[in-house]
This record gives C-alpha cells, sequence and structure tokens, in this order.
C-alpha cells in the first residue's frame, strides 16, 4: 500500500496532530504505537476516513480517503466491538451485505456464515452481542469488517478492553487471517503482536510520527523515547 | 313602493331578531352534584335524574330556555359560579351566611330538616333513642362528629362549639359512623336514612332535626335579572298543578319507599 | 449411562416449579385471606348483587378510564417529544422554557394540575369543557416523564453506532430503520409502559371534575347501593385488572428485549 499523509492536522479528544507530513510505499501489515495519548487513534481514524481532517489530506493508493469508492473498500474494527446491540453476531453481518453491499438474502448469508466460521464463531451466530465473550464479540467485528471484502483492514487496538486470555484469542485469529491477502493498518499495545503480524512500524510521540521502520527498530530504537518506550512496555 | 316594502320588511326581521337577544338562545347551565339521590342522581345510563333535575327542567320550561346539566363537584359548585362556567346551582344548596358572602341566593324552596345518624354502641352507651331530643345529644360531652367539608354538616356542629371531622365524601362519612370512627353525623334526611337501611345493625336515626336548613338555588353575586326570574319561579310553587304538585305526584311513592315518614311534604315544610 | 440421569433431572426441575408455582399460590392466598379479613369486618352481608344494575355505568367507567389514558399516553408522548427536542435545541430561550415548566411540573401535584387547568386555564380561554382540560392536565403532567424516557432512548444509540453506520455506508432511511428505530423502541417500551400504567390510576383523579371515568361510577353507585365496602373492593379489583396484565406485559418485553 501507499500511504500518503499531506499536512495533516487535526484534533481527537486529548490528541492533536500538527501538520503532519508522512509517505510511505510497499508495504502491507503496518503497526501503530506508542503511549496513549500520542496520536495514533487519531491517526488510524484519519487513515480509514473514519474521520476527516481539519486540515490537509490523506490518500491512500493515490486515492482521497474522503472518496466514498476509498470507503467501500476499507474495513474497521473497532477497540469496543461496536457491534449493533439489538442484532445477533450474523444479523450484524448479513443487514450490512443485503443492503449497502446488495447481495441477496442466500449470498448474504453464506458471506456470514464463511466469515464467522474463520473466526470461530459457528457456535455463537444467532446470538446477541451481549449473550457472547468479549473475546467472542471482538471476534464477531472482525468477522463484519472482512464480510465486505476489503482491500484493507484497520484495527484500533482491538484487545485493548479484553483480559490476557481473549486477547490471545482474538490476536490468533487475526493472524490466521494472514492469508487472506489483505493489507493491514493497526494500532495496539501487545509487542508480541506487533512482532508476528506486522512489517512495519510507526512510533508516534506526542502528536508525531517520532520514528519509523521495519519491525527492526523494536530491537534497535534509534530515538531515545523509542528506546524509552520499549523498556516500559518489556 | 316594493322597494319601500322590502326595505322596511328587512327592518322588521332585524329588529325582531335583535330583540330576541343572546340569552333566549343559550342553554340555561344548571350546576348539581349528582351522586346525592333521589334529589341529584343519575340512571343506570348515567343521565341526571333526581327532584332537582325535575326541578331544573321545570324552570327551563318557565323561562323558554333550553336546560343544561352540569354535573358539578359539590364542593366546586359556588366556584363554577363565579368562573361563569355554570349560570345558576340547584343542588339542594343550603341558605347560609358564609355562603351568602359569595352568591345570591333564592328565597328558599326546600327546607331539609338536618337529622342525625349515630352509632349503635355509641347510642346504648349514652342512652338514646330514636325519639331522644337534640338537648339530649349535644349534652354528651365527648360525642365525635363527622360531617362533610364545607356543608352544614360539619358547620352545625361548630356552632354548637363541638369538634368536627371533615370527610370529603358521604360514603367515608357513613362508614366512619357505622364503623364506630365517628359517632354521630348530621345530614339531611335522605342519606341519613340511606345510610341507615346500608348498616342495620352498626346504626340508628335520631329524628329530632338540630335546624330546619333552608334550600335556595345560587346565582353569581350581582346576576339580578336571572335570580328575580328563580324568585319569580319560585313564587308558583305552590299554585295548583304547581311544582310542588307535580313533584308530589312523580316522587312521593319514592320517597316514601325510603321510609314512610317522607312524603315531598316533609321537605316543603319549615 | 445416560438413562439413570435424565428422568432424575426431569424430575428435579419439575419439583423446582413446582416449588415456585405453590410458594406463588401461597403467598396469593395469604394476601386474600387478609383482604377478606378487612371485609368481613366491615360488613355483615358482604355482596357484589346491588352493583348488577349499574354494570352499564361501571362498563361505561372502564371504558372511559381505558380510552382517557389511551388519550392521555399518546398525548404525552407527542408532547413529551416536543419537550425532547425543544431541550436538545440549540435556542437556549426552548432550553430555559423547557427547564421551568419541567420543574413546576414536577412540583404539582396530579389533582392539583387537574383542577387548576379545569378551573382556572379552562375557563381564562373562555371553555366550558372541563373533561378537555382535564386531560390536558394530566397529559401535561406525563410529559415531563415521557420527555425522559425518550432523552435516554435516544441516547442509548452511540455514537460510535452512528460512525459504524457512516462507515458501512448506510442512508439515512436504513439508519432510522434498521438500526436506530429498532433499538430506540427496545429501550423505550419498559418505561413508557410503566407511565401508562401511571396514567391509568391517575385517571381516577379526573372524578374530581365528574368525568365519568372508574372511580366516579362507583361514587355514584355506592350513592344509591350505599354498599360502599363492595363498591370500594369492586374499584380496587377493576383497577388492578387493567394494570396487573400491563405490568406482566410490561416483564415480558423487557425480558425479551433488553439490551
Amino acid at each position: 500500500m501507499k500511504l500518503e499523509i499531506k499536512n495533516i492536522t487535526h484534533q481527537y479528544d486529548v490528541e492533536v496532530l500538527h501538520q503532519l507530513n508522512f509517505t510511505l510505499t510497499n508495504y502491507k501489515s503496518i503497526a501503530l504505537i506508542g503511549v496513549s495519548g500520542s496520536g495514533k487513534s487519531t491517526l488510524i481514524r484519519l487513515l480509514s476516513g473514519l474521520e476527516k481532517p481539519s486540515e490537509g489530506s490523506v490518500l491512500i493508493n493515490d486515492v482521497p480517503v474522503s472518496d466514498k469508492l476509498y470507503r467501500d473498500h476499507v474495513g474497521f474494527v473497532f477497540q469496543s466491538h461496536n457491534l449493533f446491540p439489538h442484532l445477533s453476531l450474523k444479523r450484524n453481518i448479513t443487514l450490512i451485505l443485503e443492503k449497502t453491499r446488495d447481495k441477496s438474502k442466500q449470498e448474504a448469508n453464506d458471506i456470514a456464515t464463511k466469515y464467522l466460521k474463520l473466526l470461530h464463531l459457528e457456535d455463537q451466530m444467532d446470538k446477541l452481542p451481549k449473550n457472547v465473550s468479549g473475546g467472542q464479540a471482538q471476534r464477531a467485528a472482525i468477522a463484519r469488517a472482512l464480510s465486505i471484502d476489503p482491500k484493507i483492514i484497520f484495527l484500533d487496538e482491538p484487545t485493548s478492553s479484553l483480559d490476557p486470555i481473549l486477547t490471545h484469542e482474538v490476536l490468533t485469529a487475526v493472524q490466521d487471517l494472514k492469508s487472506l491477502g489483505k493489507e493491514f493498518v493497526f494500532v495496539t499495545h501487545v509487542l508480541s503482536f506487533v512482532r508476528d503480524f506486522a512489517d512495519y512500524v510507526i512510533f508516534m510521540h506526542e502528536g508525531n510520527i517520532h520514528e519509523h521502520g521495519t519491525i527492526d527498530i523494536l530491537d534497535h530504537p534509534k530515538t531515545i523515547e523509542l528506546k524509552e518506550f520499549m523498556r516500559k512496555v518489556h | 313602493m316594493k322597494k319601500i316594502f322590502n326595505m322596511s320588511f328587512l327592518l322588521i326581521l332585524i329588529f325582531i331578531l335583535t330583540a330576541c337577544g343572546t340569552n333566549e338562545n343559550e342553554p340555561l347551565r344548571v350546576g348539581m352534584d349528582l351522586r346525592y339521590p333521589p334529589f341529584e342522581t343519575v340512571d343506570f345510563n348515567n343521565n341526571p335524574e333526581g327532584i332537582s333535575v325535575d326541578v331544573a327542567m321545570a324552570f327551563g320550561e318557565y323561562l323558554d330556555r333550553e336546560v343544561e346539566i352540569v354535573n358539578t363537584n359539590f364542593l366546586s359548585l359556588i366556584p363554577a359560579l363565579e368562573a361563569d362556567n355554570i349560570d345558576i346551582v340547584i343542588a339542594s344548596m343550603s341558605i347560609t351566611e358564609e355562603r351568602e358572602k359569595s352568591v345570591d341566593f333564592t328565597d328558599p324552596y326546600f327546607y331539609f330538616k338536618i337529622i342525625s345518624l349515630v352509632n349503635k354502641d355509641f347510642a346504648d352507651a349514652n342512652d338514646l333513642n330514636a325519639d331522644s331530643s337534640i338537648d339530649d345529644i349535644l349534652a354528651i360531652d365527648n360525642a365525635r362528629y363527622v360531617g362533610l367539608a364545607t356543608q352544614v354538616s360539619a358547620t352545625i356542629p361548630k356552632t354548637y362549639d363541638k369538634d368536627v371531622i371533615e370527610a370529603t365524601d358521604l360514603g367515608t362519612a357513613v362508614e366512619s359512623v357505622a364503623q364506630g370512627s365517628a359517632d354521630i353525623l348530621l345530614m339531611s334526611a335522605n342519606p341519613v336514612i340511606d345510610g341507615y337501611n346500608a348498616n342495620k345493625d352498626d346504626t340508628m336515626i335520631i329524628w329530632s332535626a338540630f335546624v330546619s336548613s333552608p334550600i335556595g338555588m345560587a346565582v353569581k353575586e350581582g346576576n339580578s335579572e336571572l335570580l328575580a326570574e328563580a324568585n319569580a319561579f319560585i313564587d308558583t310553587f305552590n299554585d295548583d298543578g304547581g311544582l310542588y304538585e307535580t313533584l308530589s305526584e312523580k316522587w312521593n311513592s319514592t320517597l316514601l319507599e325510603q321510609s314512610d315518614q317522607l312524603g315531598l311534604d316533609f321537605y316543603t315544610n319549615e | 449411562m445416560n438413562k439413570p440421569t435424565v428422568p432424575s433431572l426431569k424430575k428435579a426441575l419439575t419439583s423446582n416449579t413446582a416449588r415456585i408455582l405453590a410458594a406463588y399460590f401461597f403467598a396469593a392466598l395469604t394476601i386474600i385471606a387478609f383482604i377478606v379479613w378487612v371485609v368481613v369486618k366491615q360488613t355483615d352481608n358482604f355482596s357484589f348483587a346491588p352493583f348488577i344494575d349499574y354494570q352499564n355505568l361501571i362498563v361505561r367507567g372502564v371504558g372511559n378510564t381505558i380510552l382517557i389514558s389511551l388519550i392521555s399516553l399518546i398525548g404525552s408522548m407527542v408532547l413529551g417529544f416536543l419537550f425532547y427536542l425543544l431541550q436538545s435545541s440549540k435556542i437556549k430561550y426552548f432550553n430555559a422554557l423547557i427547564d421551568i415548566f419541567t420543574e413546576i411540573i414536577y412540583g404539582t401535584p396530579m389533582i392539583v394540575m387537574i383542577i387548576v387547568m379545569a378551573f382556572l386555564i379552562g375557563p381564562a380561554f373562555n371553555s366550558l369543557n372541563r373533561n378537555f382540560f382535564g386531560v390536558l392536565a394530566l397529559i401535561l403532567y406525563m410529559s415531563p416523564y415521557m420527555k425522559n424516557v425518550f432523552k435516554s432512548a435516544i441516547s442509548s444509540v452511540s455514537e460510535e453506532q452512528y460512525l459504524a453506520m457512516d462507515l458501512f455506508g448506510f442512508n439515512a432511511y436504513q439508519k432510522y430503520r434498521y438500526i436506530i428505530i429498532p433499538q430506540i423502541i427496545r429501550v423505550l417500551m419498559p418505561p413508557l409502559m410503566n407511565n401508562f400504567s401511571l396514567i391509568i390510576k391517575g385517571s381516577a383523579l379526573l372524578n374530581f371534575i365528574s368525568y365519568a371515568e372508574l372511580y366516579y361510577v362507583i361514587n355514584v353507585a355506592q350513592s344509591k347501593t350505599f354498599a360502599f365496602v363492595e363498591g370500594y373492593i369492586l374499584m380496587w379489583g377493576l383497577y388492578l385488572l387493567l394494570t396487573i396484565p400491563l405490568s406482566q406485559l410490561t416483564k415480558m418485553i423487557e425480558r425479551k428485549w433488553a439490551l
């Protein structure tokens, strides 16, 4: 994927990005790391087109993220699964496929079942989000993001609301998806996952892209801040 | 010639129409509380009926106006008059000094003797019977009186310096005498008799009248026109074929059913 | 290996439900026994018979209670929604208006509301229609509560959900039809039905303006039959007949639709 961030200025919650510029090509799985408030949540929301920057523009694969065309091929997994609470796990998916992707009932059902099975949720398909575990709900959210057949999937701290066991469960499931040929951008605190899943790392600090490179930088940080970060997280 | 004829015809028509005035076409709104049989009550289909209803209808006939019975909570009758919600109150309302401060009453057309419904145990304990005098009753020091708020049943004991528990409806008042949480209820004959009939084992009636309460119709203070018409109407009651006669014919059997002491004349005489 | 355990499991289950049923049965019996004792103390010959003559009247009373309650329910929902809109408006004057209005209504007893509307405000508008203003009083009284119900129901759909809806490309109609409104209704129902029950119970106060609802018609029948104890028991029973099924229905819906 080709990532172009041009002069971005935006505020989300307490995070502030100010005149950020960055370009990246050729990587398929990008991790955003940094302490809370460093700007990574803001950045991923801008990259996915979920939010529009106050100033500046973002292009991915030469397409502006504000384009509907871009948004139709993007999947997003929120920190808290964000499934529609009144619908079953399966219906959460089929509703989208039927109404916004023009699939027939049968097609939608098949696709939903396929992805829910992929995420090991065959027994939970007809349950409501409140009746499954946090890990299962998050996996369902991932299945939902996959079901629209996106080219890029964005995950914003997908396991931070889960305990270590469920975290492991979800991240293992995500790793199984590597074979699907999709591209990923994700924010996470779980460095082992970064090592296993990412091929590029962007370290953010105080609203800036402070250091970036392949996963090597985790073991050989150049900047003091990244050194500090790695020391703390260990 | 034709023009002058048409013009004058038109003028006469207008004159007649305006002379008819606004009142004649508006119904007379009569206020009463339809929970006091047999004077103010309803039939099985919630239509107003009763002696006061008949009086109201007869008044309407007398004035050549339609009558609308406006069912109003007794406590709200005078406020309703003052707010022009109703034109006149024909609700077996006693003429009292207090009330005269707010409304204008007609001459009395009925007299309600106020008698007593007494708790049986209380009566036995104090040697009271059906013929005891009011002095006998008043002599008892700790008698607990119950009465309906704003009505003579509450104000009369007070004039004798007695304490009165005030109830808001007839049912509660009667029940308290039957149960013994009160000893004496002063009311006009009908409710007392009905109350006794419903609680024959626990209550008794003492017939001597505390007062003979004059009953009048009430109009808004200053409505001298309607007041004069009402008084003129009342003057006709004693005539041959007047209202007392027609009411007696219609209602005596019903009244006598309740107690053989009461024909309509029980109410028409002081 | 399975056979011995399955029958005994069944037995355990049925004896548990049987125990619960028995508990409810005896509890109901205790309460009924208490009521019977109270009644027997008051009257020698308890009988509903005198009321049979008044069945037309009583049916009419029940009908009017239901009618007026439904009208008040719908009216207060409409007005409550309007209050909600005005309260969330950007125009500060509207916010202040609703705030003050609500404070006043919260502080006014329902009976006072009815009297003020029917005898003060109605006449001020030259209206003699007491019933209309009585119902209006009920509607006004319940509107703030309805407003709160709408507020909590509408806010139950989180910001994040709106983002998700946008993300997946739903159009406005789809958002409301499939996601927003179904959720709002689920959250809305239980408190709405509770409010309905409140309205039914409050409608009894309309007897004061002589509206022929249940309390009033029983009063009338009592004035003719003097069967006061039976009358009150009958009145009580009829109100329960209206409110208890409603509350059971509410519980069922709560269980089914809880989010």
